[in-house]
Protein backbone atom coordinates (compact mmCIF):
# COMPACT_ATOMS: atom_id res chain seq x y z
CA UNK A 1 0.00 0.00 0.00
CA UNK A 2 1.51 3.34 -1.28
CA UNK A 3 2.54 5.66 1.49
CA UNK A 4 0.89 9.53 0.56
CA UNK A 5 3.72 11.76 0.50
CA UNK A 6 2.68 14.24 3.10
CA UNK A 7 2.04 11.55 5.54
CA UNK A 8 5.23 9.79 5.44
CA UNK A 9 6.87 13.26 5.57
CA UNK A 10 4.98 13.75 8.87
CA UNK A 11 6.28 10.54 10.13
CA UNK A 12 9.75 11.29 9.95
CA UNK A 13 8.92 14.53 11.56
CA UNK A 14 7.96 12.70 14.34
CA UNK A 15 4.83 15.13 14.77
CA UNK A 16 2.75 13.95 17.63
CA UNK A 17 1.01 10.64 17.40
CA UNK A 18 -2.70 12.18 17.47
CA UNK A 19 -1.52 15.18 14.57
CA UNK A 20 -0.16 11.79 12.47
CA UNK A 21 -3.37 10.02 13.10
CA UNK A 22 -5.24 12.93 11.98
CA UNK A 23 -3.12 13.49 8.57
CA UNK A 24 -3.71 9.75 7.94
CA UNK A 25 -7.58 9.88 8.27
CA UNK A 26 -7.53 13.37 6.16
CA UNK A 27 -6.12 11.45 3.34
CA UNK A 28 -8.82 8.85 3.65
CA UNK A 29 -7.15 6.17 5.87
CA UNK A 30 -9.47 5.94 7.99
CA UNK A 31 -8.05 2.66 9.52
CA UNK A 32 -4.95 3.53 12.06
CA UNK A 33 -3.82 -0.37 11.90
CA UNK A 34 -3.41 -0.45 7.90
CA UNK A 35 -1.92 3.58 7.82
CA UNK A 36 0.59 2.25 10.80
CA UNK A 37 1.58 -1.03 9.03
CA UNK A 38 2.38 0.86 6.11
CA UNK A 39 4.05 3.55 7.54
CA UNK A 40 6.23 0.68 9.85
CA UNK A 41 6.89 -1.35 6.62
CA UNK A 42 8.40 2.27 5.25
CA UNK A 43 10.24 2.83 7.85
CA UNK A 44 11.92 -0.86 6.84
CA UNK A 45 13.71 0.34 4.17
CA UNK A 46 14.51 4.61 5.14
CA UNK A 47 18.47 4.31 6.07
CA UNK A 48 17.58 6.81 8.57
CA UNK A 49 13.94 5.83 10.06
CA UNK A 50 12.48 7.17 13.08
CA UNK A 51 13.95 6.13 16.19
CA UNK A 52 12.13 2.60 17.61
CA UNK A 53 10.56 4.09 20.61
CA UNK A 54 8.37 6.68 17.88
CA UNK A 55 7.39 3.60 15.70
CA UNK A 56 6.28 1.80 18.65
CA UNK A 57 4.07 4.46 19.67
CA UNK A 58 2.41 4.20 16.23
CA UNK A 59 2.53 0.49 16.80
CA UNK A 60 1.03 1.01 20.47
CA UNK A 61 -1.51 3.30 18.87
CA UNK A 62 -2.70 0.79 16.22
CA UNK A 63 -3.16 -2.22 18.41
CA UNK A 64 -5.56 -0.16 20.83
CA UNK A 65 -7.25 0.42 17.80
CA UNK A 66 -7.65 -3.02 16.82
CA UNK A 67 -8.74 -3.78 20.13
CA UNK A 68 -11.28 -1.13 20.12
CA UNK A 69 -12.72 -2.61 16.82
CA UNK A 70 -12.31 -6.69 17.77
CA UNK A 71 -9.72 -7.12 14.98
CA UNK A 72 -6.47 -8.65 15.37
CA UNK A 73 -3.17 -6.45 15.62
CA UNK A 74 -0.23 -6.97 12.71
CA UNK A 75 2.47 -9.46 13.24
CA UNK A 76 4.57 -6.09 12.21
CA UNK A 77 3.08 -3.68 14.99
CA UNK A 78 3.82 -6.29 17.66
CA UNK A 79 7.14 -6.83 16.27
CA UNK A 80 8.10 -3.51 16.78
CA UNK A 81 6.71 -3.19 19.98
CA UNK A 82 8.75 -6.08 21.01
CA UNK A 83 12.16 -4.69 19.77
CA UNK A 84 10.87 -1.32 21.57
CA UNK A 85 10.47 -3.28 24.99
CA UNK A 86 14.14 -5.18 24.39
CA UNK A 87 15.84 -2.46 23.28
CA UNK A 88 18.23 -0.61 25.82
CA UNK A 89 17.70 2.58 26.32
CA UNK A 90 19.54 5.31 23.61
CA UNK A 91 20.72 8.54 24.56
CA UNK A 92 20.09 9.54 21.34
CA UNK A 93 18.01 9.95 17.97
CA UNK A 94 18.13 10.62 14.79
CA UNK A 95 15.55 13.80 13.14
CA UNK A 96 15.87 15.72 10.05
CA UNK A 97 14.50 19.39 9.48
CA UNK A 98 14.15 21.34 6.77
CA UNK A 99 16.26 19.00 4.73
CA UNK A 100 19.12 18.60 7.54
CA UNK A 101 19.35 15.45 9.51
CA UNK A 102 20.33 15.73 12.89
CA UNK A 103 21.95 13.31 16.04
CA UNK A 104 20.31 15.00 18.77
CA UNK A 105 19.91 14.11 22.38
CA UNK A 106 16.34 12.08 22.40
CA UNK A 107 14.36 14.23 25.13
CA UNK A 108 12.71 10.57 26.01
CA UNK A 109 16.22 9.17 27.93
CA UNK A 110 18.16 12.57 28.13
CA UNK A 111 18.53 11.86 32.01
CA UNK A 112 21.82 10.30 31.53
CA UNK A 113 23.60 13.29 30.07
CA UNK A 114 23.90 16.17 31.96
CA UNK A 115 25.97 19.40 32.67
CA UNK A 116 27.04 21.55 29.70
CA UNK A 117 27.27 18.77 27.54
CA UNK A 118 23.09 18.02 27.44
CA UNK A 119 22.89 21.81 27.00
CA UNK A 120 24.54 21.71 23.68
CA UNK A 121 23.09 18.04 22.30
CA UNK A 122 19.61 19.48 22.41
CA UNK A 123 17.78 21.25 19.81
CA UNK A 124 16.14 24.38 21.14
CA UNK A 125 13.70 26.44 20.14
CA UNK A 126 16.03 29.75 19.47
CA UNK A 127 17.52 27.65 16.78
CA UNK A 128 14.26 26.66 15.13
CA UNK A 129 13.20 29.82 14.85
CA UNK A 130 16.70 31.64 14.10
CA UNK A 131 16.80 28.89 11.16
CA UNK A 132 13.27 30.24 10.09
CA UNK A 133 13.92 34.00 10.28
CA UNK A 134 17.33 33.70 7.73
CA UNK A 135 15.07 31.04 5.41
CA UNK A 136 12.80 34.33 5.40
CA UNK A 137 15.49 37.01 4.70
CA UNK A 138 18.39 34.86 3.27
CA UNK A 139 18.61 37.66 0.61
CA UNK A 140 18.74 40.44 3.08
CA UNK A 141 22.59 39.95 4.19
CA UNK A 142 25.81 38.93 2.88
CA UNK A 143 25.85 35.16 4.01
CA UNK A 144 29.03 34.27 1.93
CA UNK A 145 30.77 33.01 5.13
CA UNK A 146 29.02 32.28 8.08
CA UNK A 147 30.38 31.72 11.84
CA UNK A 148 28.03 30.19 14.34
CA UNK A 149 28.78 30.42 17.79
CA UNK A 150 27.43 27.63 20.15
CA UNK A 151 26.01 25.88 17.24
CA UNK A 152 25.25 22.91 19.69
CA UNK A 153 23.94 20.06 17.24
CA UNK A 154 24.52 22.74 14.59
CA UNK A 155 20.57 22.85 12.73
CA UNK A 156 21.04 26.30 11.98
CA UNK A 157 25.12 26.58 10.75
CA UNK A 158 24.13 23.08 8.68
CA UNK A 159 21.36 24.89 7.27
CA UNK A 160 23.58 27.58 6.27
CA UNK A 161 25.68 25.32 4.57
CA UNK A 162 23.18 23.41 2.60
CA UNK A 163 22.39 27.20 1.37
CA UNK A 164 25.41 27.53 -0.41
CA UNK A 165 27.18 29.40 2.28
CA UNK A 166 30.93 28.86 3.54
CA UNK A 167 29.63 28.20 7.64
CA UNK A 168 31.81 27.34 10.48
CA UNK A 169 29.92 25.60 13.12
CA UNK A 170 32.22 26.47 16.38
CA UNK A 171 31.26 25.02 20.03
CA UNK A 172 33.29 24.52 23.02
CA UNK A 173 32.62 21.00 24.87
CA UNK A 174 34.01 17.87 23.50
CA UNK A 175 31.47 15.75 23.49
CA UNK A 176 29.06 18.19 21.67
CA UNK A 177 32.10 19.05 19.17
CA UNK A 178 31.63 15.38 18.38
CA UNK A 179 28.29 15.38 18.03
CA UNK A 180 28.35 18.62 15.82
CA UNK A 181 31.35 17.06 13.79
CA UNK A 182 28.70 13.89 12.96
CA UNK A 183 25.93 16.11 11.90
CA UNK A 184 28.14 18.20 9.95
CA UNK A 185 30.14 15.55 7.82
CA UNK A 186 27.90 15.28 4.70
CA UNK A 187 27.30 18.89 4.55
CA UNK A 188 30.66 20.23 2.44
CA UNK A 189 30.19 23.67 3.11
CA UNK A 190 30.24 23.42 6.71
CA UNK A 191 33.58 22.88 8.77
CA UNK A 192 34.01 22.11 12.52
CA UNK A 193 36.05 23.76 15.63
CA UNK A 194 36.38 24.43 18.48
CA UNK A 195 35.87 28.29 20.07
CA UNK A 196 36.98 29.66 22.86
CA UNK A 197 34.43 32.82 23.72
CA UNK A 198 37.43 34.14 26.08
CA UNK A 199 40.41 33.28 23.56
CA UNK A 200 38.63 33.55 20.28
CA UNK A 201 40.17 32.76 17.10
CA UNK A 202 40.70 36.41 15.62
CA UNK A 203 40.69 34.71 12.27
CA UNK A 204 37.06 33.20 12.75
CA UNK A 205 35.70 36.37 13.42
CA UNK A 206 37.57 38.80 10.88
CA UNK A 207 36.48 36.28 8.11
CA UNK A 208 32.81 35.96 8.99
CA UNK A 209 30.23 38.63 7.35
CA UNK A 210 27.05 36.78 9.13
CA UNK A 211 28.06 35.97 12.93
CA UNK A 212 25.29 33.96 14.09
CA UNK A 213 24.00 33.06 17.73
CA UNK A 214 20.98 31.14 18.94
CA UNK A 215 20.22 30.60 22.79
CA UNK A 216 24.05 31.89 23.52
CA UNK A 217 22.54 34.58 25.96
CA UNK B 1 5.71 14.10 26.66
CA UNK B 2 9.60 14.86 26.91
CA UNK B 3 11.80 15.12 30.56
CA UNK B 4 13.36 17.14 31.30
CA UNK B 5 12.58 19.61 28.93
CA UNK B 6 13.28 23.20 28.01
CA UNK B 7 10.56 24.33 29.99
CA UNK B 8 11.65 22.53 33.23
CA UNK B 9 15.31 25.38 32.65
CA UNK B 10 13.46 28.49 31.47
CA UNK B 11 12.48 30.23 34.32
CA UNK B 12 8.98 31.73 33.33
CA UNK B 13 9.38 35.22 34.50
CA UNK B 14 12.36 37.88 34.52
CA UNK B 15 15.49 37.01 35.69
CA UNK B 16 16.30 33.25 35.90
CA UNK B 17 19.10 30.97 34.50
CA UNK B 18 19.79 31.20 31.60
CA UNK B 19 22.22 28.70 28.99
CA UNK B 20 24.91 30.80 30.14
CA UNK B 21 24.47 32.54 33.52
CA UNK B 22 27.67 32.80 33.65
CA UNK B 23 28.22 36.86 33.43
CA UNK B 24 31.98 35.90 32.83
CA UNK B 25 30.66 34.14 29.49
CA UNK B 26 27.83 36.19 28.40
CA UNK B 27 30.80 39.52 28.85
CA UNK B 28 33.12 37.49 26.58
CA UNK B 29 30.24 37.13 24.13
CA UNK B 30 29.90 40.62 24.04
CA UNK B 31 33.03 41.82 23.54
CA UNK B 32 33.19 39.37 20.65
CA UNK B 33 30.29 40.70 18.85
CA UNK B 34 31.88 43.78 19.26
CA UNK B 35 35.15 42.43 17.56
CA UNK B 36 32.73 40.97 14.89
CA UNK B 37 31.24 44.02 13.92
CA UNK B 38 34.67 45.88 13.78
CA UNK B 39 35.52 43.75 11.13
CA UNK B 40 31.79 44.47 8.94
CA UNK B 41 30.12 41.31 10.06
CA UNK B 42 26.42 41.24 10.56
CA UNK B 43 25.36 39.47 14.01
CA UNK B 44 22.04 37.87 14.38
CA UNK B 45 21.37 36.41 17.44
CA UNK B 46 17.72 34.19 18.68
CA UNK B 47 17.60 34.04 22.06
CA UNK B 48 14.88 32.32 24.24
CA UNK B 49 16.23 33.86 27.37
CA UNK B 50 15.04 36.30 29.38
CA UNK B 51 17.96 36.67 32.07
CA UNK B 52 17.91 40.45 32.15
CA UNK B 53 21.51 40.43 34.29
CA UNK B 54 23.08 38.24 31.98
CA UNK B 55 21.79 39.86 29.24
CA UNK B 56 23.10 43.12 30.69
CA UNK B 57 26.63 41.82 31.02
CA UNK B 58 26.01 41.35 27.45
CA UNK B 59 25.14 44.56 26.07
CA UNK B 60 27.12 46.29 27.98
CA UNK B 61 29.98 45.69 25.67
CA UNK B 62 27.50 46.48 22.74
CA UNK B 63 26.36 49.76 21.43
CA UNK B 64 22.93 49.27 21.99
CA UNK B 65 22.05 51.63 18.71
CA UNK B 66 23.61 48.93 16.81
CA UNK B 67 20.89 46.59 17.97
CA UNK B 68 17.66 45.77 16.39
CA UNK B 69 14.56 43.45 17.37
CA UNK B 70 13.39 41.78 14.51
CA UNK B 71 10.02 40.21 14.11
CA UNK B 72 10.41 36.08 14.94
CA UNK B 73 8.88 33.92 12.70
CA UNK B 74 6.57 31.95 13.76
CA UNK B 75 5.43 29.32 11.03
CA UNK B 76 3.53 25.96 11.36
CA UNK B 77 6.00 23.39 11.35
CA UNK B 78 8.38 24.97 14.05
CA UNK B 79 6.00 25.17 16.59
CA UNK B 80 5.17 21.96 16.03
CA UNK B 81 8.50 20.26 16.21
CA UNK B 82 8.84 22.16 19.72
CA UNK B 83 5.98 20.89 21.02
CA UNK B 84 7.58 17.20 19.93
CA UNK B 85 11.09 17.89 21.02
CA UNK B 86 11.26 20.27 24.10
CA UNK B 87 7.34 21.58 24.68
CA UNK B 88 8.26 25.19 24.57
CA UNK B 89 5.90 27.40 22.74
CA UNK B 90 8.51 29.73 20.45
CA UNK B 91 6.54 33.07 21.60
CA UNK B 92 9.58 32.95 23.91
CA UNK B 93 12.36 33.60 21.52
CA UNK B 94 12.98 37.11 20.11
CA UNK B 95 15.46 37.77 17.06
CA UNK B 96 18.23 40.44 17.29
CA UNK B 97 20.50 42.25 14.37
CA UNK B 98 23.33 43.64 15.02
CA UNK B 99 24.95 45.98 12.44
Amino acid sequence: MAVPPALASRFLMLVPMADLVDCAQAHGWTRLPAAADALLALADGMAKPPPLWYRARLAKAAVSACEASGDSPSDLCLDVIVQSLRAPPSDFCHVTFEGIALRVLDPKHAGSVTGDASIGLRLWPAALVLQQYLKANWDAFDCGSVLEIGAGVGFVGLWCASAGARTVLTDYNDSVLDNLARNAADVPLATVARFDWHAPDAGFVADARLVLMADCV
Amino acid sequence: MCAPTAAALLTPSGAGVGVNSDPGDCAALGALVELALSHGAIVIMASAWRNEATMAQFLAHVDGSRLTKAAAPVSEWPVRCLHMIENVIADNVQIYVIR
